[in-house]
């Protein structure tokens, strides 16, 4: 026998060596990348864990007897051991551009399509080692698979401020080599916009203002024509998805996979949007696990429309809550969602989960009880029983928009205001305002006051998308971040320490990676 | 000197005729077989001496003093004479020097085994064979000195020369087993032999004897020989009221169903088989076939298979040139059921068995009950088989060399095994929804070639006998299959082609696997006194990389007979046999699955574009090995004694061995920062096994009354000595569903050791409960109330949680034994085997769902006796579906028992039949047995049966390594009662 008898090649799929031949094979390898975030389930966007866990901030209330670990981390009660942390799913990005990384410059194929692809592997890259900084702080930075990798799994961390360099060197190459926009076939598909909105706002988190005032400043102007849509709701409808205030936006489609919805990463995976099933209140279908928090409702009431307005509230208010306008204010009809159930039918299908979460009451709004529930991200527009049940695939296909153009202004406003250029900033929040209903001619005594109105937009604008835990770490230090939840009654906020900053670096890869340590306030 | 016709018959111990023993006369080549009749002629002087030899039997000697017929009856074999097969060749018992232990056709005929492995089955020290499934056709979970790896821990089975499965081998075609336990006998077949080695011997024909056909045959009933004793329906209704538990819907219910009397049932086992055997000058043959029809006392599982098997040997030029071959095939039909036992534990007497109204006919659990599969209803409604069929074809040439005692060999094996998976289950209401009526088959083609150039050469000159073998082989595995499913198919349908298509599924798959190995041994005698053997093995497999691939493993061994001694003479009297051993090798095992360092593409990871599907495909996702990766290595030493006293009538063997795995393929967990799914295999770590056997067997005669008496015993001691790899030095076991682990591989103990909390008896109150505190003045279990069982703090902080699992013992047992016995008297013989286990620790899963009252299921009838204030003297703790203590908690001594058992496992009565009676039917010998199997068991265990090996994983088992000593619901063995026929013709 020859010496080739006792090699003997896996048939039955192709091996890394034979494969990366073709644009095809390139192509192919993008959709494994984008996968991790958006996941139905246990993705960073999907819902089970991430959407949960991102959300751990004042402006969310989770109800009592829900999972354990979505408890845990809102309560500031979590440890290393608690489930639900995203950190190994983070990285199956990263593992993966890595993968195409190294294997690409091996595939024949036209340079222009290639360099356009590097740029979005590049975006999807940053993206997540930015979410990993935000979340984790400092954490090992592998840029080769781990395969390959001479430490195989055995990685430091890197310090926090290494990964933020990392995370903006990628979002500089997907904004040099990505388009300007994408055929109506590649809709979904990250753009320049996109990496340009993300390197924007990893320099604000890095405080590296100057700059990112120059970055953002360019998506306000030609080629890119990103605008605020008219109707705040239009972000949250599957109707009126790939608008003009998408910059960067995740696909869903319950139709799209057969074979259920607890799968990830499968052939038959569910490709549907399960947040509505998670978020919705009870009785419509959904598993009811959340409510807006107490000092939400206190600041949306806050600042009433001007006199003459066609509402009472914030218009954005209309779009986040379910509430009964009657209650509150005169000239609205009452609305009814879920197969026509008005809102005292879904507060009373709430009550049995809600009265036992002692320290839940909402202000008083004259000498009414305030009664609101969770309205953005449920399936609302839809007027079905039971609609916000992902049971039912057409009840998945919402998309998740993760970078609004309100944001991309309220980012470069902030950068203004570092910078002294104040005028920008009144001109991108006076936006923001008018969209929102609310006085147009405010005006405002200096940075100070600007900074707070920026502080304030921020959290009515993105309540439940994710924002106010990471807006709060920037802006202000633990100390302040706790007092700012106690006095706004957050659950757990007495928990609050500084190391609640950051997520623990998860059990299982302290367990097997022995050269990682936990984090310094984790220790 | 008087040439006189010198006439006689040779008989066996049970006065038998014995065809083909050679009859010589001593210091002559004078010599002779004997006949079909067991008679012979030949010619000798008076005053010479005739010599009787027949393979497996003692040498008779009988001088020549008349012209009487010499009768001669020809014992058994004693130790010193039997003759050992070992890997590729054999050897005198008296020059081995490995540990070797070898049971003989004659010690197989108990008829009970209804398969080879079951046949040895308590004879061997060290050997254990214990249940995997209990299913009809399910194979047995076979442990030669304890567990070394963490993956397969099977021997390796070599029949008639050919590597294959035991299972092939029909108990009743067996000449001789041979176990290799050490790495000197074992080190010849290097590769795979780290689990040890059995070798199967099939019967051959005899030369010069003519045709003889044998037949034997049993009928027989298999039984459940234990039921749990579960709550009757009036009684879960009355306790669960007392308790104020009854959901208002169950009043209306009045069935009573006993579960466990609808699911089992006695079932028949038939089996026959028939050989014809016999031989020429030059050639002998032996042709059997056997039938075997066994149903489950499952209903409707069984096992139907045949076999056919043909041995012939040719010879020619003299003897100078030898050919043969083992041709066997096996066809088989198993229908099993993957029924989870504890459904039929756990489903409410409440439920009646059918209801006609819904899709199926059989009655579904109502929404206020635990969601149980209807038993009766799943056995019904699902059908499942495995027909495989085996083929092994075998065959070799010998051929004689110039040189005197130098022989070289081919030896060239096929085995085939074609078969297909039947899972066919028809629409049925399951709760409130309909399972759709489904057929998934699959097809599955393996086959392997194995060629063998061997070089003998043995000699003995003067006091020096050598036996060297040099060898080159190469084989290759081949497995194919694919599988197609469908749903919902119409009634009266049986194919995938009748179901619907949107549902349908395909798979299919290719492996290879190739070795290519070199070996040679010595072995050398010097005068019978000392003895040597060393051997050495190269392999190289395709399951490692270029560079990593090839192993080499050698092994010496030394012998000591020290009753050869000069010095010794006065004391053989006393002590026949005295011989002392040492042996040391090294041993590798490469049970891995194919292909683990290379990183392939996985399809299937999509997004969306565009608003349509855009399939995702990438290579690197999943963990491979690292190309290093290389074979798991066994180093075994032994030192061992044999003994034999009172002329040989009492045999005593003993071994101590120290065994030692290093570099254990196991699959480690990595950093989730890696990105990467799976795990990779790596070499992680070493597992020692250190154990004493010892064997001891007399046999004797009081007047026509023979009896032996035979007793083995072994110990092991397991432990995980050394985790090369993470930073975690333990790795997680047995965790039933999920809901705790129990079992653990830790550094320092056994595989699979059991840590749990320990349980200290019940709160008689309240207030007892809440007095439990820490050392702080802490309320240890704030919810606990009276009834409820009290945890112990094993940590000390205040709270009971799985920091407080503390170690309880492991599933090996301190001791395990087997006794044998038999005696004959004029025909009537009686053979009894008990065996038994001491110290071994068992998990009972299945005891934890049926005392569990958290949910609304039936329960033991144990809980009848649940702690209330009025009934404290007990330690069943509160009845209570909230059970806010956790009394139900898995992690806990509570489900921990002892497994200790001691059982009679067979006992065998059979009746030889008089000559007179034999002429008249023209047959040569006939026999009647009656035997029983699993006839009683002593044991505390409260399961259906202490033997708990290594689990195949039906009937909702869990397997691998850490299922044994575990029972997850496990098959109930059956107690099996037979009546059977031998006879020749």
């Amino acid at each position: 026998c020859n010496k080739d008898f006792l090699n003997k090649v896996n048939p039955n799929l192709p091996v890394e060596a034979t494969y990366w031949q073709t644009e095809s094979d390139a192509l192919a390898a993008i959709p494994t990348i984008y996968s991790p975030i958006r996941n139905q389930m246990d993705g960073y966007f999907g819902a089970y864990s991430g959407y949960q866990t991102l959300n751990r901030a004042d402006d969310m209330w989770f109800l009592i007897g829900e999972e354990p670990f979505t408890w845990e981390y809102v309560n500031f009660l979590n440890s290393a051991g608690t489930a639900g942390s995203n950190f190994g799913d983070l990285y199956k990005g990263i593992n993966r551009a890595n993968v195409f990384m190294k294997n690409i410059d091996r595939v024949k194929m036209d340079d222009g399509k290639k360099k356009q692809m590097i740029g979005e592997v590049s975006f999807l890259r940053g993206m997540y080692y930015f979410l990993l900084a935000a979340n984790f702080g400092d954490v090992p930075l592998r840029l080769l698979p781990a395969g390959d990798d001479p430490d195989g799994g055995n990685k430091p961390s890197s310090p926090e401020a290494d990964v933020w360099k990392q995370v903006i060197a990628d979002f500089k190459v997907a904004k040099e080599n990505l388009p300007v926009s994408r055929p109506d076939g590649e809709k979904g598909r990250v753009t320049r916009g996109a990496a340009i909105a993300y390197l924007g706002k990893a320099l604000v988190y890095t405080k590296q203002y100057p700059e990112a005032e120059t970055e953002l400043k360019a998506l306000l102007t030609a080629p890119y024509n990103y605008d605020l849509t008219e109707n705040f709701e239009d972000n949250f409808k599957e109707t009126t998805e790939f608008n003009k205030e998408s910059v960067f936006e995740l696909s869903y489609d319950g139709f799209l996979g057969s074979g259920g919805i607890w799968g990830n990463d499968c052939a038959s995976c569910q490709l549907g949007f399960a947040l509505p099933n998670f978020c919705g209140p009870a009785g419509t279908g959904a598993w009811f696990k959340l409510v807006p928090g107490i000092s939400i409702v206190r600041d949306f009431v806050s600042e009433e429309r001007p006199a003459g307005s066609d509402t009472r509230f914030d218009k954005r208010m209309y779009t986040s809550f379910f509430w009964k306008y009657s209650d509150y204010e005169t000239g609205l009809t009452d609305g009814s969602w879920f197969g026509n159930h008005d809102f005292d039918w879904l507060w009373h299908e709430a009550q049995a989960k809600m009265s036992v979460n002692t320290g839940l009451t909402y202000p008083k709004i004259g000498d009414k009880a305030g009664r609101f529930l969770l309205k953005k991200y449920t399936n609302f527009y839809k007027n079905e029983e039971g609609a916000n049940s992902m049971y039912n695939a057409a009840n998945n296909n919402n998309n998740l928009r993760v970078i609004r153009f309100a944001e991309v202004l309220l980012l470069h406003a902030e950068a203004c205001i570092k910078n002294g250029n104040l005028q920008d900033a009144i001109t991108d929040l006076k936006r923001i305002r008018k969209r929102a209903g609310l006085n147009e001619n405010k005006t405002w005594a200096g940075a100070g006051e600007l900074m707070n109105e920026v502080v304030r937009q921020n959290e009515l604008e993105f309540f439940f998308e994710g924002h106010r835990f990471f807006d709060l770490k920037r802006w202000y230090t633990p100390a302040e971040m706790k007092q700012i939840f106690v006095t706004n009654q957050k659950q757990g906020a007495n928990n609050f320490q500084p190391k609640h900053y950051y997520l623990p670096i998860p059990e299982s890869e302290i367990n097997t990676n022995t050269a990682v340590q936990q984090h310094t306030l984790w220790r | 000197q008087q040439v006189l016709q010198v006439k006689g018959t040779v008989r066996d111990k049970n006065n038998n005729p014995l065809p083909g023993a050679t009859v010589t006369v001593k210091g002559t080549t004078t010599a002779t077989q004997t006949d079909e009749n067991g008679n012979f002629i030949l010619n000798a002087e008076k005053g010479q001496t005739l010599e009787f030899t027949y393979t497996g039997l003692q040498t008779a000697e009988a001088s020549i003093t008349g012209t009487n017929t010499i009768t001669v009856s020809l014992n058994e074999g004693s130790q010193m004479d039997e003759v050992v097969v070992i890997g590729y060749g054999t050897i005198k018992k008296k020059d081995l020097t490995g540990a070797v232990a070898s049971v003989t056709g004659k010690d197989l005929q108990s008829n009970l085994a209804k398969s080879a492995a079951g046949a040895l089955q308590g004879r061997i020290a060290g050997v254990s064979v214990s249940n995997a499934g209990g299913t009809p056709g399910a194979g047995l979970s076979i442990n030669i000195r304890g567990l070394g790896s963490l993956r397969s821990n099977a021997p390796l089975y070599v029949i008639d020369g050919v590597f294959g499965d035991i299972n092939l081998v029909d108990p009743n075609d067996i000449a001789s087993l041979e176990v290799l336990k050490d790495a000197s006998a074992a080190a010849i077949y290097g590769s795979r032999a780290a689990n040890g080695v059995v070798i199967v011997t099939t019967k051959g024909g005899r030369k010069n004897s003519p045709a003889v056909i044998g037949i034997n045959a049993f009928t027989g009933v298999q039984s459940l020989p234990k039921k749990m004793d579960l709550m009757s329906g009036p009684q879960w209704k009355a306790i669960e009221k007392e308790n104020g538990l009854l959901p208002a819907q169950a009043e209306s219910f009045m069935a009573n169903t006993n579960w466990q009397n609808e699911v089992f049932h006695t079932a028949p086992i038939n089996k026959v088989n028939l050989d014809v055997s016999g031989g020429g000058e030059r050639s002998t043959y032996n042709v059997s076939a056997g039938y075997m029809d066994q149903d489950g006392i499952l209903k409707t599982t069984g096992y139907k298979a045949f076999t056919i098997r043909t041995k012939n040997t040719f010879s020619f030029f003299n003897d100078h040139f030898r050919m043969g071959n083992t041709f066997l095939i096996k066809s088989g039909d198993r229908k099993y059921s993957d029924l989870t036992i504890t459904d039929v534990l756990r489903q409410n007497a409440l439920l009646p068995i059918y209801d006609p109204a819904i899709l199926g006919g059989y009655a579904t659990y109502a929404p206020w009950m635990k969601n149980l599969e209807n038993p009766v209803g799943f056995l019904n409604l699902h059908n499942k088989h495995v027909y495989q069929t085996d083929i092994m074809l075998n065959g070799y040439a010998e051929a004689d060399l110039f040189i005197k005692g130098l022989k070289y060999r081919l030896n060239v094996g096929i085995n085939r095994t074609t078969g297909r998976n039947y899972d066919r289950g028809l629409a049925y209401t399951y709760g409130t929804a309909n399972q759709q009526s489904y057929l998934n088959e699959n097809a599955f083609f393996n086959n392997q070639w194995l060629i063998e150039n061997t070089l003998h050469y043995d000699r003995t000159l003067n006091k020096h006998t050598i036996h060297v073998l040099a060898g080159y082989s190469a084989q290759e595995n081949t497995s194919r299959g694919f599988g197609a499913s469908r749903k919902d198919l119409p009634s009266g349908t049986d194919a995938i082609n009748a179901g619907a298509l949107p549902d349908q599924s395909t798979s299919g798959s290719l492996q290879e696997a190739a070795l290519i190995s070199q070996f040679g041994r010595l072995v050398y005698s010097y005068d019978s006194r000392y003895l040597l053997t060393a051997s050495l093995r190269r392999d190289g497999s395709s399951k490692f990389e270029d560079g990593h691939r090839y192993g080499v493993f050698p092994s010496i061994a030394l012998g000591w007979n020290v009753m050869n001694e000069r010095f010794f003479e006065a004391a053989k009297n006393t002590v026949n046999e005295l011989k002392v051993r040492a042996s040391y090798g090294r041993l590798g095992n490469q049970e891995i699955p194919n292909y683990t360092t290379q990183n392939i593409t996985t399809y299937g990871i999509n997004y969306i574009q565009g608003g349509k599907l855009w399939p995702g495909s990438i290579t690197g996702i999943n963990w491979v090995s690292r190309p290093d990766l290389t074979w798991e290595e066994t180093v075994t030493s032994n030192i061992g004694l044999d003994l034999a006293f009172l002329r040989n009538k009492l045999n005593i063997s003993a071994d101590y061995y120290i065994r030692d795995t290093r570099g254990v393929l196991l699959n480690i967990n990595q950093p989730p920062s890696t990105g990467l799914t799976g795990s990779p295999v790596m070499n992680a770590g070493t597992i020692s096994n250190k154990g004493f056997e010892f064997l001891a067997t007399y046999r004797n005669a009081v007047g026509a009354l023979n009896y032996t008496i035979g007793v083995n015993a072994s110990t092991v001691k397991n432990e995980v000595s050394a985790v090369t790899v993470g930073t975690v030095q333990q790795f997680e076991g047995f965790n039933p569903r999920g809901e705790g682990v129990v079992s653990w591989a830790k550094v320092g103990y056994p595989i699979g050791g059991f840590w749990v909390i320990k349980t200290d008896g019940l709160f008689q109150s309240d207030a007892e409960a809440q007095a439990y505190k820490d050392a702080n003045g802490n309320v240890i279990q704030p919810k606990a109330r009276g009834g409820d069982i009290k945890f112990v703090d094993f940590n000390g902080d205040g709270r009971i949680d799985n920091n407080d699992r503390q170690y309880v013992g492991s599933p090996f047992p301190k001791l395990a034994y087997g006794i044998r016995g038999g005696l004959d008297y004029k025909g009537v013989d009686l053979a009894f085997f008990f065996d038994g286990m001491y110290g071994n620790k068992i998990y009972n899963y299945t005891r934890a769902r049926m005392e569990q009252t958290n949910e609304v299921n039936n329960h033991s009838a144990s809980l009848l006796n649940s702690w209330t204030p009025s009934n404290t003297n007990t330690d069943i703790p509160r009845y209570t579906r909230e059970d806010p203590n956790d009394n139900k908690r898995r992690v806990s001594d509570r489900w921990i028992e002892s497994g200790a058992f001691f059982r009679l496992k067979t006992v065998e009565l059979g009746y030889t039949l008089p000559k007179q009676w034999l002429s008249k039917a023209t047959l040569k010998n006939g026999r009647i047995f009656l035997a029983a199997d699993n006839l009683f068991t002593a044991t505390k265990y409260k399961g259906y049966t202490p033997d708990l090996g290594q689990s195949n994983g039906e009937n909702g088992d869990y397997t691998g390594v850490f299922s044994a000593g575990t029972d997850y619901g496990r098959f109930p063995l059956a107690r099996t009662i037979m009546f059977g026929i031998q006879a020749n013709f």
